[in-house]
């Protein structure tokens, strides 16, 4: 059976995947989404840890996790609408005027 | 799992599968065969008796006919879409109980559902809102403009009506304390089915049902007068096919699980007192739950020749501004219906 | 790395899924089969096959997700990321799921995969997004400092994995199939989370409200 340890390094693996998207990518979606790769393999850490010490807290954690995701991705979505709207790309690069 | 284990399951699968795909081809027959009767006309008597065997001609023409795809179109996500479609809508079925208690076979006793997980009601919406992907897919992937239009109207549509899905559906969780399809059919026994206590969710789930399943009146999807065929604008043959089979088990699934939350699944008031067998009952059990599951697909197919189109302003209307509240309201009352009478 | 990696244990039943019914008899769980005239439960299957079967499942899924995970961040057009990241969400339910942890399993389609995943694809097909046009260098000077930096942070995280591991339990928990389920959640959720769960919901409201102004097209 899968030890802890091979959750924990698979969350890691993928944690650096979003942190290295986040810094390589231009397009505001895909830092969006790589934004997302890290909050879920920050979930599996949880849930690795709340199922191998038998408490249910972390899955609690998770929960709200869901949550404040739930909510970034309608407010995130809804500043790249904006910004498309305004400035027809969603290019971060080309979003550096603090104002628009 | 041992192999007779798997090997039950394995047949319990194909036997879904093989159910499912021959009611669509007749479901087909039924629906022109309804609309003949609503339309006073005649419909389909040429192939074989009565008609009957006008699904299967008609199946052998679409895959005779050649597979087109448009020089634009992303091959893979073009042909990955009807495939979405059609295993999400048939996966569904895999939690929704038939008969009361176990039957024996091979010598031993074999739950009459595939899977009879914790988490039912949880199951089925996540699986309705996965459900969107194929038609999204399929409109994005064919580089079309009428496509795109009707992937980007289904997701809208899904999206908002996905809510009061899950709104109306609390209710019935609330009366049963339970996720577990087995313990919601279990609970409405005798005459106390949840659409007698829970009228309001009934009416919003059934709704919704509609707009998810994208039958008409809210089939704006595919659209025909404006968007020639929506997201399957540029389908053809087998895929054209699936897309064509995911929509009939889309009914099939929503018409059996809203027999199962709301109409008493298998019970069948009064059964016990009848004194059978259990193999009679279990058989009855059965064919209550196919007779529930036929009445809601016919009524399926009634709505859909007796009413016309929503506009999509209205459609949005209805989803936000009358079936939201009256979702949330029905929570409202449930509880404290609950408070008091408890 | 490997080498204080701890021995597993085959522990009889690690992958039984509560997911299956208890009202029944067991014919579908994996293990245990309960015979009709003797009325007892007995493991059929050598605990061997079990590993086997628990490590396969996690190995299939993490392979998806970390290929998919590195496939959101190099795809040039954003909705395959969206896809791909889709597929790694599916991935990680599966492996909520070999870790008994049933609702959140599903909860995770229908919030990640059903909800916010398809408000993503929504925001790119109405944006009609193609793929990303300028290409003025083949590999950018970012691109090598965010791998370099990512590489730094994985090195991080892995010397404490492993400095850590010597203190992990060695399998799930006895009770690691109770917690995960609806009613246990439930029961944390209302007893002892009613505040942060409140917050939550004020949250979300804030998050509509906030959506709203933002997409709204004129301010009046």
């Amino acid at each position: 059976m899968p030890s802890l340890t091979w959750y924990l390094t698979l969350s890691a693996v993928l944690f650096t995947t979003g942190v290295v998207g986040v810094l390589t990518r231009r397009n505001a979606l895909i830092i969006f989404m790589s934004i997302e790769l890290m909050l879920n393999a920050v979930n599996l850490t949880f849930i690795a840890f709340s199922a191998f010490l038998g408490d249910g807290r972390g899955q609690i954690v998770v929960f709200f996790v869901m949550a404040v995701a739930a909510a970034e991705a309608a407010v995130g979505l809804a500043i790249v609408i904006a910004l498309f709207r305004n400035r027809r790309t969603v290019d971060i690069n080309d979003v550096n005027v603090l104002k628009w | 799992m041992d192999a007779v284990g798997v090997l039950i399951a394995l047949l319990k699968i194909v036997v879904l599968f093989a159910v499912v795909l021959l009611t669509v081809a007749e479901l087909v027959y039924f629906e022109r065969k309804i609309s003949a009767w609503i339309q006073n006309r005649i419909g389909p008597n040429r192939v074989g008796p009565a008609g009957l065997l006008q699904p299967y001609a008609d199946v052998l023409k679409l895959l005779m006919k050649e597979d087109v795809v448009p020089a634009a179109a992303n091959r893979f996500l073009h042909a990955l879409a009807p495939v979405v479609s059609i295993s999400i809508a048939l996966a569904a079925l895999a939690v929704v109980p038939i008969a009361g208690s176990p039957v024996t076979l091979f010598g031993r006793s074999v739950i009459p559902v595939i899977a009879d997980i914790d988490v039912g009601v949880l199951y089925i919406l996540a699986l309705s809102s996965m459900g969107v992907y194929g038609l999204t897919i399929g409109g994005w992937a064919s580089n079309n403009k009428y496509s795109l239009l009707g992937g980007l109207r289904s997701s809208a549509q899904m999206i908002s009506y996905e809510l009061s899905m899950g709104l109306s559906l609390i209710g019935v969780v609330m009366i049963t304390g339970s996720l577990r399809l087995d313990e919601i059919v279990r609970h409405q026994a005798g005459w106390m089915w949840n659409i007698v206590l829970q009228p309001i969710g009934f009416v919003t789930f059934l709704i919704a049902a509609f707009a998810e399943t994208n039958r008409l009146p809210f089939d704006l999807p595919e659209a025909e007068h404006e968007l020639v065929g929506g997201y399957h604008t540029e389908y053809s043959s087998f895929k054209f096919a699936l897309f064509y089979l995911a929509e009939y088990a889309n009914m099939i699934t929503a018409s059996a699980v809203i027999a199962t939350l709301y109409l008493g699944g298998w019970q069948v008031p009064g059964l016990s007192r009848l004194g059978l067998s259990t193999g009679a009952e279990i058989a009855m059990q059965i064919g209550a739950f196919l007779a529930k599951t036929a009445a809601m697909l016919f009524f399926f197919q009634w709505v859909r020749w007796s009413i016309p189109r929503f506009r999509y302003d209205q459609l949005m209307n209805l989803g936000w501004k009358v079936m939201f509240p009256a979702a949330l309201a029905n929570i409202v009352l449930t509880a404290l219906v609950l408070l008091f009478v408890e | 790395m490997k080498r204080k990696r701890i021995a597993y244990r085959p522990v009889g039943d690690d992958f039984s899924p509560m997911l299956i019914s208890t009202s029944y008899d067991m014919s579908l769980f994996p293990g245990h089969t309960s015979s009709i005239l003797t009325g007892t439960t007995r493991s059929i299957i050598p605990p061997a096959r079990l590993v086997t079967f628990s490590t396969l499942v996690f190995l299939v899924s993490s392979a998806t997700a970390v290929v998919t995970g590195i496939l959101v961040i190099t795809r040039s057009s954003a909705l395959h990321s969206a896809l791909f990241l889709i597929l790694n969400f599916l991935a990680l339910a599966v492996l909520y799921l070999s870790l008994q942890a049933q609702f959140i399993a599903v909860i995770q389609v229908i919030v990640y995969a059903g909800a916010i995943m398809v408000l993503v694809l929504f925001v790119i097909m109405l944006l009609n997004l193609r793929e990303e046009n300028h290409r003025c260098r083949s590999f950018p000077r970012r691109h090598l400092a965010g791998i370099l930096l990512g590489a730094g942070i994985l090195l991080i995280f892995v010397q404490a994995i492993i400095a850590a591991s010597v203190s992990y339990p060695s399998s799930l928990a006895r009770n690691a199939a109770e917690i995960g389920t609806s009613s246990a959640i439930g029961d944390l959720l209302y007893r002892s989370f009613v505040f942060p769960f409140e917050m939550a919901s004020i949250l979300l409201l804030a998050a509509i409200v906030g959506a709203v102004v933002l997409a709204k097209k004129r301010f009046p």
